[in-house]
């Protein structure tokens, strides 16, 4: 009796476990899923293009002004001696082995999460999803598996596309606004750039990529109560998706950047 | 007639055959016992009152829930248990109308109903748009409704595509849920002849449910009332007037008292 304030609290870690099993499970089906014909490569062409080719723009410009901003920021917090190789260095360390991949995939998470979200969840209460079974197609072959592939696939080359432009943004500030040499600052950027560096941002782009693709999956796919449980499909998608994609980031960067 | 020992060939199972189905969300349960036959060629209308448990029969039938307890049937063979592709292939020779329609948003008209020719059959898609355009023409809907997206459709013509959807890859058991709801009553009947007209001109069996009692009269060889979640009472479509069941009455003629669980 006197314990009954317990009880919420009981419920909430139930429902959170509850929650998190149907998860996994979801994960492990959907996995499963990738590895067994047959695959509808149409609609993983079609996912591809827009997860990826109309995320271009945003993560461009995204990634053009954040370079542009790092470099202003860097030369304003530095002492000017070699301030030109320093600016260099750090904007081109900094965006492929973190901004690149974590901004391009918070930017993607806001459009393809929620836009994923919003699509099954809308096809879950109009009975779309149950039509499919009735007609004898297997929901996450036709509408998982395509997603979690392009998102998964086309996440690095959107990273490598963020790379080039926030290192160009970083350039176009050294050079126009702050005076630097070009040669020297290409040069700098050429001397500190590694692949490790790359290849690490394009690692975590994956990852990311992944983790939209399946939270905002799920989030439509299990979506319930007409169009208010669309919309919270789609909040919660990309609320998630964020968090998991900055925690992850924590646990691969820890983990890749180890000495 | 026959001599008494002499073995008459066994009749063939019913096409769809759900025993003793029990079925509870949380504290509300919405089966408790319910018994289905559907046999080779009759139109079976099951009529119900708002949340008497006749969607959650429907899909429980086509494997888009398990019953808690009890047995589906599908020509004889128990398919209750059957996940993934064994569930879906087990259904294969099912076509199903939804209440809305539950048209596919992304794909125009002739893809929606060329969509199990083409990923349930394997057809080409040339030809499985002009049999897509042919069904289109069945249930009365113009060629040049092919090249158009669902929202482009009124309530009518989008249950007419629903239909054609369903009855495109012929199969051998059509269900339908709730299939005039939404429409007028002149719609609503349009829509009834269409469907009781394609039940019987490819001879196939029908299961519908419903709550409009004119749709039932017209499609339904048969009938049976759900109330709280089991059968009550079935018979002929013609005798749903003369039932001499209160709750049948009660709901053919529109009453609003509450008739006594039978």
């Amino acid at each position: 009796m006197g314990f009954n304030f317990l009880l919420p609290i009981g419920q909430t870690v139930l429902q959170a476990m509850e929650g998190a099993g149907r998860f996994a499970l979801f994960t492990v089906q959907a996995i499963s899923h990738i590895a067994r014909p047959p695959f509808f490569w149409g609609l993983f062409w079609d996912q591809t293009v827009r997860i990826g080719y109309f995320s271009l723009p945003v993560v461009a410009l995204t990634s053009f002004f954040t370079g542009a901003v790092f470099a202003l920021q860097i030369h304003s917090g530095s002492d000017s001696f070699n301030s030109e190789t320093v600016i260099a260095t750090i904007v081109a360390l900094g965006m492929t082995r973190e901004l690149g991949p974590v901004l391009t995939g918070l930017m993607v998470s806001g459009r393809a999460s929620a836009a994923i979200a919003a699509e099954l969840g809308s096809m879950r209460v109009t009975e779309q999803i149950d039509a499919l079974k009735t007609l004898t197609t297997d929901p996450f072959k036709y509408l998982i598996v395509p997603r979690l592939l392009a998102a998964t696939l086309t996440m690095p080359l959107l990273v490598l596309v963020s790379d080039a432009l926030g290192i160009m943004g970083g350039f176009l500030v050294g050079t126009e606004a702050l005076g630097f040499s070009a040669g020297t600052y290409l040069r700098a950027t050429a001397d500190y750039l590694t692949l490790d560096s790359i290849t690490s941002g394009l690692i975590k782009a994956a990852v990311f990529g992944f983790i939209i693709a399946i939270i905002g999956c799920f989030q439509g796919f299990t979506s319930k109560g007409g169009a208010q449980g669309v919309g919270r499909a789609a909040t919660n998608a990309v609320v998630i998706s964020s968090i998991l994609i900055l925690a992850s980031n924590y646990v691969m960067t820890s983990i890749l950047f180890a000495n | 007639m026959a001599h008494p020992d002499e073995k008459t060939p066994a009749a063939p199972p019913p096409k769809i055959e759900a025993r003793e189905l029990y079925k509870s969300f949380g504290e509300n349960h919405v089966l408790r016992g319910m018994d289905i036959k559907l046999h080779a060629g009759e139109s079976l209308v099951v009529l119900g009152g708002s949340g008497s448990g006749k969607s959650v029969m429907i899909k429980c039938v086509l494997g888009l829930m398990t019953p808690d307890v009890g047995q589906i049937l599908i020509n004889g063979k128990d398919v209750t248990h059957r996940r993934g592709r064994a569930a879906l292939e087990a259904r294969a020779s099912f076509g199903m109308l939804f209440q809305h329609g539950a048209l596919f948003d992304s794909l125009r008209i002739w893809e929606n109903v060329a969509f199990g020719l083409v990923h349930a059959k394997g057809m080409k898609r040339p030809a499985a748009r002009e049999k897509a355009i042919a069904t289109l023409k069945d249930v009365g809907l113009d060629a040049s409704t092919a090249d158009l997206w669902p929202p482009e459709l009124s309530g009518g013509m989008q249950k007419r595509a629903a239909l054609a959807r369903a009855i495109a890859p012929s199969p051998d058991v059509l269900l339908f849920d709730e299939p005039t709801t939404g429409l007028d009553p002149i719609t609503a009947a349009v829509i009834s002849r269409l469907i009781i007209g394609t039940v019987k001109r490819l001879g196939v069996s029908a299961l519908s449910i419903t709550h409009d009692m004119a749709c039932a009269k017209t499609i339904g060889d048969r009938a049976a009332m759900i109330q709280n979640g089991r059968i009550v009472w079935s018979g002929r479509g013609a005798d749903l007037d003369k039932s001499g069941n209160a709750y049948v009455d009660q709901f053919v003629h529109g009453r609003a008292e509450r008739a006594a669980a039978q």
